[in-house]
């Protein structure tokens, strides 16, 4: 087979793809519909800047009241199905712990009246998502703690 | 009996070690306000009532200071109250130590600094806070011991001595908004960068917050931020350096930002849904519900697809759909809260909004789309006969009469009744509701080149059957053509035209045609010739061994030879161009005398060296009237 056919036909395999994501959603059909969520979870998200999980789960009947305007951050949870479709991203905010890597596993320290902490231990309120399988958490590209679905739901009393 | 009073010790204790969860201060619903929360540590069982107490005078003072007493209403506050064993807080830096067993462990001394008070058991801290009906991650904790000390990281953290309130409020300022303490200590320089926090900089003018320069004192103070040199703070004084003052400006923008990116100010409105179906000639009515307080100014305004309504600036909006076009539109209400507390706000954060999707549909209008449209084969070659799939469904209120739905090939988006015509079928009505499945058989055409084509489905490209909005009507897929076998073809490229073997053309008005040689494998400087003739193609005429024209020839085709390349059938005769294309345009004149005839073009190919080596498929032509 000549090279030349081989560049061909990978660049059509490109447009392919690029054409059957343009049948799924181009022309006038209307975006995929919002997952509906089931009110909300505060989780007690533990760990320090390299491996995070859930040690408590709290079910809320009130919906989830969503990301703070403009705020961004490296650090998400991301929430999916057993497809591994994303229901929910939520950035963390981790500001108030002492991120850097050569203090892992150290002590807090003091300055003033600020504590700064390499353990890390903060609420997250999330979406209730009762098909949610997995709870993954990356801080930039790197997976950082993935928790099973039915070990939150277990953690929130079951049943949800 | 021992065993009973142990097991009834055991369940007094269990039940007065369970947490008691009360809501202080309800303003609104958790999606919408601010939820605090406030955890109690060192309190006894029988200090529950002390708890409440010192959490009263907290919230007393919070929401008498600015910028919480602007905001007050933004704000739900949640206790959590588990009862420790004793009272107090550890003192590991007293002689003897003191040791206090208590739910979250706090202590002084944390970190080496003896008035840090904070708490060891953040664990059970978290989980005992996540029972509050909600949260916003920061957890306030009063300790019930009365030596002075607080510290704030996640939780704020302060003691129930005389400075409670004013050690509370700075330890907020830190962990709610994110502030640094403006205090410094002697003889120590700053080196590093510049900070994050809103309220220390680097600068010497205080450029960071130059946007309140000369207003409440504002300017830059060195000193700041543990440093005597090096940083500088907005004021002379602010509860973020010393208790028993005001927080300054900058940091109470700062407290006002974090808890308005927090807060939903629009808490109620109608249509409760944010997709609405409007009929044209029916009017209408938005609303909406906030509570920025009355002294912030708040502005209101109403869009429709992006453009400001003039005149509409209370909660209520009436839609008149006939200013609009049929189909998909926004309504958008905003509440921009237009406090002095603050001046600077690039995320706008201060501004709430709430957005309506509004489709005005006409009841007497069809609603044509594509919910599907396939091909049977993605990788084809030039001729391939494919099948196109296509559902065609009607979601208006109203049915639609006959209409057609084509399909077009082109390399480039978007298509035109130019593109390579792949043909169409035809459906006699579609009832309200209803959907029909289409399958399109078809042959490509032989001019197909190697590379990628955009495939499309068309509905009513002629605008035949009326619908509430013409802009769904056309729905892509994808073709991948490769190189085709080396075969010589004769067809037509002409728009709208399909199949590609037969054309009609008027003897009465005139028309022309484009037949087309396809040679894709003839050698370099091959020649063409199309000729043409009115008495059918068979046996035709035989140009070498094994070599047959499919024209008999007539009158026609010695009319065609004779004046070939002229008006009439131009390029008839000529050079296959580099991709193996001969292009040709027949044009017959109106009022010509010609009778009607049934006619046919065929091709053949001449090697200057060689002679004739190959003919074409013939294609109908008819001289119709």
């Amino acid at each position: 087979m000549h090279l030349s056919y081989l560049f061909v036909a990978g660049a059509l395999l490109a447009g392919v793809a690029v054409f059957s994501w343009r049948d799924d959603t181009g022309g006038s059909a209307p975006p995929p519909e919002q997952p509906a969520a089931n009110g909300h979870y505060v989780l007690v998200v533990e760990g320090d800047r390299d491996q995070l999980g859930v040690t408590h789960a709290n079910h809320k009947t009130d919906p989830w009241a969503g990301v703070p305007k403009g705020f961004t951050s490296d650090w998400t949870l991301s929430i999916r199905d057993a497809a591994g479709t994303e229901l929910a991203a939520v950035p963390l905010d981790l500001s108030k712990f002492d991120l850097d890597p050569l203090r892992k596993g150290q002590a807090l320290r003091v300055q003033g009246c600020i504590v700064e902490d390499p353990r890390i231990a903060m609420l997250v309120s999330v979406p209730c998502f009762v098909q949610a399988a997995s709870y993954a958490f990356t801080r930039g590209k790197t997976a950082v703690g993935t928790v099973d679905g039915a070990a939150v739901r277990q953690l929130a009393g079951g049943g949800r | 009996m021992r065993l009973l009073l142990t097991a009834l010790a055991l369940a007094a204790t269990t039940a007065a070690q369970a947490p008691v969860v009360t809501t202080l201060l309800a303003n609104g619903t958790t999606q919408t306000r601010y939820d605090m929360v406030i955890l109690a540590d060192g309190y006894q069982a029988f200090e529950q009532a002390l708890f409440n107490t010192d959490c009263q005078n907290f919230l007393t003072a919070l929401f008498s200071k600015q910028p919480y007493q602007t905001f007050a209403a933004y704000y739900n506050v949640h206790t959590v109250f588990r009862a420790s064993v004793e009272s107090g807080a550890d003192h590991p830096d007293a002689v003897p130590p003191i040791w206090r067993n208590t739910v979250y462990n706090a202590s002084y001394n944390t970190g080496g600094v003896a008035r840090c008070l904070y708490i060891g058991n953040t664990s059970q801290a978290l989980a005992d806070a996540a029972l509050a009906p909600a949260n916003e991650g920061r957890v306030l904790v009063m300790v019930n011991d009365s030596r002075y000390g607080g510290c704030a990281g996640t939780f704020a953290v302060s003691y129930n001595g005389g400075s409670m309130t004013e050690v509370q409020i700075h330890e907020l300022g830190h962990s709610l908004g994110s502030l640094a303490d403006e205090y410094e200590y002697v003889n120590t320089t700053y080196s590093g960068g510049e900070p994050a926090q809103k309220n220390i900089t680097t600068s010497p003018v205080g450029q960071k917050w130059s946007h309140w320069w000369g207003t409440d004192g504002i300017s830059a103070f060195e000193g700041a931020g543990y440093n005597q040199f090096g940083l500088w703070r907005p004021k002379n004084n602010c509860l973020m350096r010393s208790l028993g003052v005001a927080l300054c400006a900058v940091c109470k923008e700062q407290i006002a930002k974090v808890t308005n990116s927090i807060v939903d100010t629009i808490h109620q409105f109608t249509p409760a849904t944010s997709s609405v179906m409007v009929q044209a000639g029916t009017p209408q009515t938005f609303t909406i519900g906030h509570f920025v307080p009355a002294g912030n100014n708040p502005l209101i305004a109403w869009k429709v697809d992006g453009t400001i309504v003039p005149g509409a600036t209370s909660t209520t909006f009436l839609f008149d759909p006939s200013t609009v076009a049929l189909g998909v539109h926004t309504v958008e209400a905003s509440v921009q809260d237009q406090s002095a507390i603050v001046r600077l706000d690039p995320t706008a954060v201060m501004r709430e909004t709430q957005t309506w999707q509004v489709t005005v549909s006409d009841p007497t209008a069809a609603q044509l789309r594509i919910p599907a449209f396939s091909s049977s084969l993605v990788w084809v070659v030039p001729g391939t006969p494919v099948v196109l799939s296509a559902t065609i469904r009607n979601d208006g209120p109203a049915s639609a009469g006959s209409f057609a739905v084509e399909y077009f090939l082109s390399p480039t988006q978007p298509w035109t009744t130019q593109s390579i015509y792949l043909g169409g079928d035809t459906v006699p009505s579609l009832g309200m509701g209803q959907q029909v499945a289409l399958q399109h058989a078809v042959s490509l055409p032989w001019r197909l080149e190697p590379r990628v084509y955009y495939l499309y489905c068309v509905v009513d490209r002629l605008d035949v059957v009326h619908e509430s909005f013409e802009n769904d009507n056309e729905r892509i897929s994808a073709l991948v053509c490769q190189a085709g076998p080396c075969v010589t073809k004769l067809e037509y490229d002409d728009a709208l035209l399909c199949p590609y073997d037969t054309a009609t053309v008027s003897i009465a008005t005139g028309g022309t045609v484009h037949p087309t040689v396809i040679a894709r494998c003839a050698a370099p400087g091959t020649m063409y010739l199309i000729v043409w003739g009115g008495s059918g193609t068979s046996p035709g005429t035989t140009l070498a061994p094994g070599l047959t024209v499919p024209i008999n020839q007539d009158f026609l085709t010695q009319l065609g030879l004779a004046t070939v390349n002229g008006a009439w059938f131009q390029s008839f005769f000529g050079v296959l161009d580099a991709q193996g294309l001969g292009r040709a345009t027949f044009v017959l004149p109106a009022a010509t005398g010609l009778p009607v005839t049934p006619g046919h073009f065929a091709a053949l190919l001449v090697d200057p060296a060689l002679g004739f080596t190959a003919v074409s498929n013939p294609v109908s032509i008819l001289l119709g009237p």
